[in-house]
């Protein structure tokens, strides 16, 4: 571990485990997981840390881990090492997002951790019913990621708490996609939407997810969508409902980028795109 | 991309020489102003009003004073009580007078041994506020009982352009159409912020500083720090991509002032929010038109009314359009511009001023008529547009009385001016019917446009579509000086061209010694350039107004061919004993024109043989322009025709670019490269302003709440197509150098209606500007129908 | 802190909150041009560790322990590129010039013959506003062909 100290500004230490990270945390202090989006909130909103704690080096959060069931993605992966991932549909998000300057430094668990309503990695790994692990002083736990956001900004981690891993069933036969209005090539999403399908040994709809982002002050899992789908037939779904479902469950706001009005009907169309795109991986997909 | 040019049998024009600070680009090494420092300089931060409109009460600068590197305070109380302006009105007003007339406006400045520490301190200075109220718009403006921005009120005088009988061309036509277009605000966005460094040497000052108008920045200054001219010297930098931006900004005069009240030399650099947001940007711009055509085509009248804001310290009573002139065919017109003064941050010329927006509304109303007529939109335009001997009906400098007389008598005029001067009033040369018609052949114009409101492709919920825009603007306006350039010929036959220009990426650095090489003789090694010294380079407009080529281009190769003669008249006097018209240079050698073989000097030969005679009195040659120039604004004009189709995603309103071909008639084309980046940037940024680009401002501040690129959406490598072409028109003009015209400003303004037609003809119906997703969405809705 | 700075071990000490940015400016290296400081326009980009970055988000306390190479580094690819850009004047006022050569070099790096879209993807993090970008895409791709014949 590498301390560097200088003056009376927070200095940014750099524990090379979870143990030593836990064990420097105190009041004040904040964890560094690339620090693309807390530098900005330093250096414009008047952020003022009492020690920065840099995550990124702990060689136990950059890993990923494959077993039969669930690929388990390290809180600390970049933005960049996760364009390589193993799941196709966060690979593709991923590649959406900011720009691949950014990317380098961006980390998954920054992304969650900082929890913007528009955070793309969230609705994608909603969709994919994933799970998180927290390491904090009372020892670890694990939750699913729906619950995790708690407001714009705001999570159930406590200060102490660090965000270690996020794990992703990996059922048989299940697709997912993420599609995302932006102005330019290089954008927040205005909207995003994300939708899986899993199907059973017959073909017919076991499990589908549709999550949102930038349409209520948390990312959303669209609840209900399973429901209206399960034990159809993949081949020939109406999404028009899931749509209207979607639309529903949103409570957005106007801000310069988008009205809330537009964001709540792109909601809409988004979910039935991205659901209709996961249909067509599906298609391509062998059915037992 | 492809590119159709021809190139000429020049040395020199013609050419894709790479330009003359290539290797400093590509290498980081090229110095601009906030790479620049002073020994025993200090930094300077600003002080700026969180009020749209208030009156300075009182400035408390103790506690800032009190910080530790503080070195002093600048208030309106330190300031001379003098108005500066700069070009065209772009700016007029004090610099500090304790009035501040936009929110981000300047009431102080603070100086301290570090940028951090100059920062907070302007962060501790206490002002007292008197509130004033505000007018946020160009109709509260000139509401009755307006609180006025300025002393001189809230309105300018109406700027008019008309000609024909708009009431017989209202009473003849068969179909009249009426369009509003409501243009928002845009930023120039410049990557690369400003810097400014002041030094005072007793009484006189130099100022290094990124920009485009050195001599312009000269005078400025002059008037800011109320002193003569010869006592301040610039030292006009590189700046990154301007578009109008860094011409004479306040920051620079408030620099001065700060340096000469503390003692020290002063640097501030600006922020990239401070760019965005409290320099200046492209007016707001309300146009309302009515177009008249006949059912066999005829244009019978184009009204437009064209309201713009000034904001803060704009001063402009027209936005310079050229649009008229282009529809000039239509039997009668009348342009009424008015300007407003709001409490918004100074609206400017940014480029293709006028011709963005205006002309946006002059090519909707065309696009209007031939929609309803049922006619091509390349043929249209073939039809009405403005030819080569035509009529101009934009009479810009109408109330100057040499512009009014030589309008109302052309031939006393011409009495008066040499007889090789163009026809005042009348184009001189190109138009856009070549480029249309070669455009609209390369493109595949006549099987990819449909019908107007029919897309040619139809795939889900994807609509694509073409469209077509032309764009003009001027070649230089003149109604503010002259413009000048010196060529200086060393000992050493090596020569230093002297001329004001801008380096902000339009590569005037490279086509002024192209021209100048060409004219003199010499090789490209054997020239530089100095662009930005103020006291070597004589005043000159600078690079606005699409003037650098042709304009400066004129004076440079006047210059050049007098150095030139000079020359010839020592060699043909020591050397050649013949007649110095006998005489010519080319590849740096001295010749008979009979025989050039046969005898050569070079030009170091030449001239150390007058140094070595006894009669013999230069050492340096120094050649000046001797031909006055035919005012450009009264025949000179570039043309721009776009074509581009779109894709439009009728589910989300998204629309991407898919395929774009810019054609250019600005004459000669000096350097290929460079022409083609000028074309293809103005096209880029056209399309951001046609899609994203708009300033948001604060309801109750006026503030600029998008002062950055997060939210000031401007197009990068991928929104752009891949499939993109350039055509060059051949047309060449009389007056400017080796035929070439102006090139900078036509090309932002013909994307904007292309792009406007193409995403019309993909879903049926116009779409406000800038067309985000959204807005496309509630045009789709007000339509009432998806077309397929 | 230990860093190595263009190929060279080097010991500098930035304050605890400082933009790496700054501290290479600091360092007379004039082509890591800032712009707008919160990594949107790319003129500040580096290469950390081979790929890019936006140093004006990066604090100089990161870069320790790591390679950093800016325009100013003798590299042939840089090399490659820079001649690339002056031939199809990939630029026009040069600001963003720095930025857009180093994300290409990183890219080419991991992708030796990219397609155009490839290019114009990749370099999609910096902005040339004035809108050079069909002639950088060209230099990228012409760039990228003299480095596969070299190599």
């Amino acid at each position: 571990m590498t301390i560097i100290a200088r003056s009376t500004e927070p200095v940014l230490q750099r524990p090379a485990t979870l143990t030593e990270a836990l064990a420097l945390s105190g009041p004040g202090s904040v964890w560094w997981a690339g620090g693309t989006d807390l530098w900005l909130m330093i250096d414009r909103k008047g952020l003022r840390p009492e020690a920065l704690i840099d995550l990124t080096h702990i060689a136990e959060l950059r890993a990923i881990q494959t077993t039969g069931a669930e690929t388990t993605l390290g809180a600390a992966l970049t933005l960049a090492e996760l364009e390589a991932s193993p799941l196709p549909a966060v690979a593709d998000t991923v590649r959406s997002m900011c720009t691949v300057q950014t990317r380098t430094l961006a980390t998954l668990g920054g992304n969650l951790c900082h929890a913007a309503p528009s955070a793309d990695l969230a609705p994608v790994l909603l969709a994919l019913g994933a799970e998180v692990s927290i390491a904090g002083p009372a020892g670890t736990r694990r939750i699913p990621l729906d619950g995790f956001f708690t407001g714009p900004g705001r999570t159930v981690l406590s200060a102490e708490e660090i965000l270690t891993a996020v794990h992703v069933p990996t059922p048989q036969r299940q697709t997912a996609a993420y599609t995302r209005i932006a102005r330019t090539v290089v954008d927040i999403a205005l909207v995003g939407a994300a939708a899986s399908l899993t199907l059973d040994e017959e073909c017919h709809v076991l499990d589908a997810r549709v999550a949102l982002c930038a349409v209520a002050p948390v990312p959303l899992l669209v609840p209900g969508i399973a429901e209206a789908l399960k034990g159809r037939a993949y081949d020939g779904l109406d999404f028009a409902g899931c749509a209207k479902m979607a639309e529903e469950a949103c409570a957005p706001i106007t801000d310069l980028r988008a009205s809330a009005d537009y964001r709540r009907r792109m909601a809409g169309v988004l979910t039935r795109r991205a659901l209709t795109t996961a249909a067509d991986h599906l298609r391509r997909m062998p059915c037992a | 991309m492809t590119i159709s040019f021809d190139p000429t049998e020049h040395d020199h024009v013609g050419k894709p020489l790479p330009v003359r600070d290539a290797r400093e680009k590509v290498s980081g090494r090229l110095r601009y102003a906030n790479d620049l420092a002073l020994a025993g300089m200090v930094h300077g931060a600003l002080v700026r009003s969180p009020h749209a409109h208030a009156k300075v009460l009182r400035v408390d600068a103790t506690e800032a004073l009190a910080l530790p590197g503080v070195v002093g305070v600048l208030t309106h109380e330190d300031t001379p009580r003098t108005v500066w302006d700069g070009c065209w009105f772009n700016y007029r007003g004090p610099a500090l007078d304790g009035h501040a007339r936009f929110a981000g406006d300047e009431v102080a400045a603070v100086a301290a041994t570090t940028p951090e520490i100059a920062r907070a301190a302007a962060a501790l200075i206490r002002v007292e506020y008197e509130v004033l109220p505000a007018v946020l718009t160009a109709e509260a403006a000139g509401a009755t009982g307006a609180e006025p921005v300025r002393d001189e009120g809230n309105l300018r005088e109406p700027y008019v352009a008309e000609w024909g009988d708009l009431a017989a061309g209202e009473a003849e036509a068969d179909h009249i159409l009426h369009a509003v277009i409501d243009h928002p605000s845009q930023q120039m966005a410049t990557i690369g912020r400003n810097a400014c460094l002041a030094d005072w040497e007793g009484d006189r000052v130099t100022v290094w500083t990124g920009s485009q108008t050195p001599s312009e920045l000269k005078t400025g200054l002059a008037m800011a720090l109320d002193i003569p001219q010869s006592k301040v010297r610039v030292q006009a930098l590189p700046t990154g991509s301007s578009f109008g931006q860094w011409w004479s900004n306040n920051f620079m005069m408030i620099t001065a002032l700060l340096a000469r009240k503390i003692g020290r030399p002063v640097k501030i650099e600006l922020s990239n929010a401070e760019c965005f947001a409290t320099v200046k940007r492209r007016h707001k711009e309300l146009s309302t038109g009515r177009i008249g055509v006949t059912e066999d085509g005829r244009i019978t009248f184009l009204e437009i009314d064209h309201v713009m804001d000034n904001g803060g310290y704009g001063f402009k009573n027209d936005v310079g359009f050229f649009c008229v002139d282009n529809w000039g065919r239509a039997e009668s017109g009348r342009c009424t511009v008015r300007a407003a003064s709001t409490n918004l941050v100074t609206a400017g010329c940014m480029r293709g001023v006028g011709d963005v927006t205006l002309g946006n509304c002059v090519e909707r109303l065309c696009d209007m008529a031939a929609e309803r007529l049922g006619l091509d939109p390349v043929e249209f335009r073939l039809s009405h547009q403005l030819r080569t001997g035509e009529p101009l009906r934009h009479i810009m400098g109408h109330d100057v009385p040499e512009v009014a007389q030589a309008r109302s008598d052309s031939k006393a005029f011409r009495a008066k001016v040499p007889a090789d001067w163009p026809e005042p009033f009348v184009l001189s040369s190109g138009s856009t019917a070549e480029i249309l018609r070669e455009g609209a052949a390369a493109f595949g114009w006549d099987q990819r446009f449909v019908g107007w409101g029919k897309p040619n492709h139809c795939d889900g919920e994807i609509r694509r579509a073409v469209g077509v825009g032309t764009g003009i603007h001027c070649c230089g306006v003149e109604l503010e000086g002259g413009t000048a350039a010196t060529v200086r010929v060393n000992p050493d036959g090596s020569v230093k061209l002297h001329a004001s220009v801008g380096r902000h990426g339009s590569g005037a650095e490279t086509t002024q010694v192209q021209v100048a090489a060409e004219a003199l003789g010499v090789t490209w090694d054997m020239i530089e350039m100095e662009t930005g010294d103020t006291d070597s380079c004589p005043w000159s407009h600078g690079s606005i107004a699409s003037n650098t080529m042709y304009r400066t281009g004129f004076a440079t190769v006047s210059a050049a061919k007098d150095a030139k003669r000079q020359i010839l008249e020592v060699a043909a006097r020591n050397l050649f004993n013949c007649d110095p018209d006998d005489l010519d240079i080319r590849q740096n050698l001295v010749h008979r024109r009979t025989r050039p073989d046969n005898e050569r000097y070079t030009i170091a030969e030449v001239l150390n043989a007058v140094r070595s005679d006894a009669l013999g009195q230069f050492s340096t040659v120094i050649g000046r322009p001797t031909e006055a120039m035919p005012p450009s604004t009264t025949f000179a004009r570039h043309f721009a025709a776009h074509f581009v189709e779109v894709e439009a995603d009728v589910g989300t309103g998204e629309i991407r670019l898919l395929d774009y071909l810019a054609c250019q008639d600005s004459g000669t084309v000096v350097n290929p490269h460079v022409l083609m980046n000028q074309v293809i940037g103005g096209a880029i940024c056209g399309a951001g302003f046609a899609l994203h680009e708009e300033l948001h401002f604060h309801p109750e501040t006026g503030a600029v709440m998008n002062d950055g690129f997060l939210d000031y959406k401007v197009l990068r490598s991928a929104d752009f197509p891949a499939r993109t072409q350039v055509i060059f028109g051949n047309s060449h003009d009389s007056v400017g150098p080796y035929g070439a015209r102006g090139a900078g400003e036509a090309p932002i303004a013909a994307p904007v209606p292309a792009i406007c037609q193409a995403v019309f003809n993909a879903i049926g119906c116009w779409v406000d500007l800038p067309m985000t997703p959204e807005r496309v969405i509630a045009a789709l809705d007000r339509l009432g129908h998806t077309p397929h | 802190m230990r860093l190595t700075l263009n190929r060279r071990e080097t010991e500098l000490t930035p304050a605890p909150l400082e933009r790496l940015s700054d501290t290479l400016r600091a360092q007379g290296l004039t082509g890591v041009r800032v712009s707008c400081s919160e990594g949107e326009c790319g003129s500040c980009t580096v290469l950390i560790d081979g790929r890019p970055v936006t140093s004006c988000l990066m604090l100089a306390a990161q870069a320790e322990g790591t390679s950093v190479e800016t325009i100013e580094c003798d590299d042939p690819a840089t090399a490659a590129l820079q001649q690339a850009f002056i031939e199809e004047q990939g630029f026009q006022c040069g600001f963003c010039t720095a930025g857009f050569i180093l994300t290409a070099r990183a890219f080419l790096a991991r992708t030796p013959d990219p397609s155009e879209d490839e290019v114009r993807e990749a370099l999609s993090g910096s902005i040339c506003r004035c809108g050079a970008y069909p002639f950088i895409t060209r230099a990228v791709l012409k760039a990228a062909a003299s480095l596969r014949g070299a190599a």
